[in-house]
């Protein structure tokens, strides 16, 4: 009889050597993110770069109506209340993690919160923006 | 007899261990004299085959001893029978019995070591004579040395190298008069290695050149230089310029330039891309002309200039534009001047945001 688990070692080696030799299907851009609350008003952004990573990038908040930053590490650079939108631009970025802090002025869900990263990818030379996840 | 005797014993001493026989000269003597091969052969202690193949060769090769007892059985003098030029032979057919090597055995010995002989034993009728083998060692050897000469220089000749240039220019479509606005030169050069480049730009009039990286080796009012020295594969050159104050709005200014490689001989070529600037009272970095620098053209002018120490304050202009939202030119200040969106509230939010 056929028994699944004896070809779970073959297939995680065969995983492994695809992601090994295709290291850029593994992944869908050289930027992904988390977006993590800490509690109530506060949000955390976690960003892992890749090599080679791009020049600058521009991470997008969009948060609900009446709400906006009051503070934020690194401060961003660009707020549009008025879209509730706000920006941070980060240059000569390196390969590894970058963490944003923020403070809200009020209590706001993640799942209430739309954040992106945009930069124009070293490899293809193509703008790309990629979607940060959200979890409480 | 006796006088041939002391004749031969004279031969004996000048002649070589091996000589070339006039194989028809045998036959005739012999015939004329009437006498058999089967007694030629019994009386030189060889086989009648032997004497067959001697008198049916041109000139085949004996031993000196044979070649004595032959002429001595005929009564004539050694040197009526021999080659009419003889010359020693290289090969001798006993020693070359000795190596193995397929020739005629040396028969001459006697009737036992005839009978060993092989089919292939007239392999010595087309071997070639003496002087026949000098010729063909002396193209042997030529062709080695020319095989070997022909292989030295073509290791040790010079790599023809096809010298690769391309340069390739950014200039921004326009940019507002009295405003820096960068131009970005990149240069490749392959293969790659120590060289010296020289590259020219500019413009004939109405362009102020202001710094560079690396440093401009000269410049004046009309064009900028650099001689660079490297190992050149890919390099870049990125100055600041700006369009003089007072020129009308439309005006464009031609840019042209060259790149020239030394080695050995000059290799120039004109740098390609965007070579017109035009003054309009748009930022540089505001590529669709809309009074907004948005995400995409802050991330290429990031990208263009990030890094370069000398550009940071045109980026930060630019920045500042990008971060307002939407600018405006001020014809009277001849600047831009960022435009916000934002209400009184939201700017006091925005001041306590990045405390």
């Amino acid at each position: 009889m056929f028994q699944v688990t004896r070809i779970i070692p073959f297939l995680t080696i065969l995983l492994f050597s695809f992601f090994y030799l295709f290291p850029e299907t593994a992944f869908s851009g050289q930027v992904s993110g988390e977006l993590k609350s800490s509690g109530g008003d506060e949000i955390q952004i976690f960003l892992k770069i890749r090599a080679p990573a791009p020049n600058t990038i521009i991470i997008t908040l969009h948060l609900p109506a009446n709400t906006a930053v009051v503070s934020a590490r690194p401060a961003f650079a660009k707020a549009q209340p008025q879209h509730g939108e706000v920006n941070w631009l980060l240059s000569r970025v390196q390969p590894g993690n970058v963490k944003i802090w923020c403070k809200l002025n009020k209590n706001v869900k993640v799942s209430e919160i739309i954040a992106s990263v945009r930069y124009k990818n070293p490899q293809t030379g193509k703008m790309e923006e990629d979607m940060i996840s959200g979890s409480e | 007899m006796n006088s041939q005797g002391e004749g031969h014993k004279t031969d004996l001493q000048q002649l070589p261990p091996t000589v070339n026989l006039d194989g028809s000269k045998v036959r005739q003597i012999r015939e004329s004299k009437g006498l058999t091969q089967l007694y030629v052969a019994t009386a030189v202690g060889v086989t009648t085959d032997t004497i067959s193949r001697w008198e049916n060769r041109r000139y085949p090769t004996v031993k000196r001893e044979n070649a004595l007892k032959l002429a001595e059985i005929l009564e004539v003098d050694i040197t009526e029978i021999l080659e009419a030029e003889e010359k020693p032979s290289t090969v001798d057919e006993e020693a070359s019995q000795d190596t193995g090597t397929p020739t005629m055995p040396a028969s001459e010995t006697g009737e036992a070591r005839e009978e060993k002989v092989q089919p292939g034993e007239d392999d010595q009728d087309i071997a070639p004579s003496a002087s026949g083998r000098k010729l063909l060692i002396s193209i042997l050897l030529l062709l080695i040395m020319a095989a070997v000469s022909g292989g030295t220089y073509l290791y040790f000749k010079p790599h023809k190298e096809t010298l690769e240039i391309t340069a390739s220019r950014f200039l921004p479509d326009h940019s507002a008069p009295g405003q820096v606005f960068p131009v970005v030169i990149d240069v490749y050069v392959k293969p790659a290695k120590q060289r010296t480049l020289l590259v020219k730009d500019g413009d004939h009039s109405g362009i102020e050149f202001l710094k560079a990286v690396p440093n401009f080796t000269s410049r004046n009012g009309q064009f900028v230089k650099w001689i660079y020295q490297g190992d050149l594969g890919y390099t870049k050159f990125i100055y600041l310029a700006k369009i003089k104050k007072g020129v009308s709005s439309g005006d464009l200014f031609i840019f042209q330039g060259q790149v020239t490689v030394k080695e050995r001989k000059k290799h120039s070529i004109p740098i390609e891309g965007n070579n017109l600037i035009s003054a309009l009272p748009f930022s540089w970095a505001d590529i669709n002309k809309d009074h907004v620098i948005d995400d995409e053209e802050i991330l290429e002018a990031y990208d263009l200039l990030s890094g370069i120490k000398d550009a940071e304050k045109t980026l930060h202009e630019v920045e500042v534009l990008w971060s307002a939202g939407s600018y405006r030119w001020d014809m009277k200040k001849g600047k831009f001047q960022p435009v916000r969106k934002t209400t009184e509230p939201e700017k006091a939010l925005k001041q306590t945001g990045n405390q």
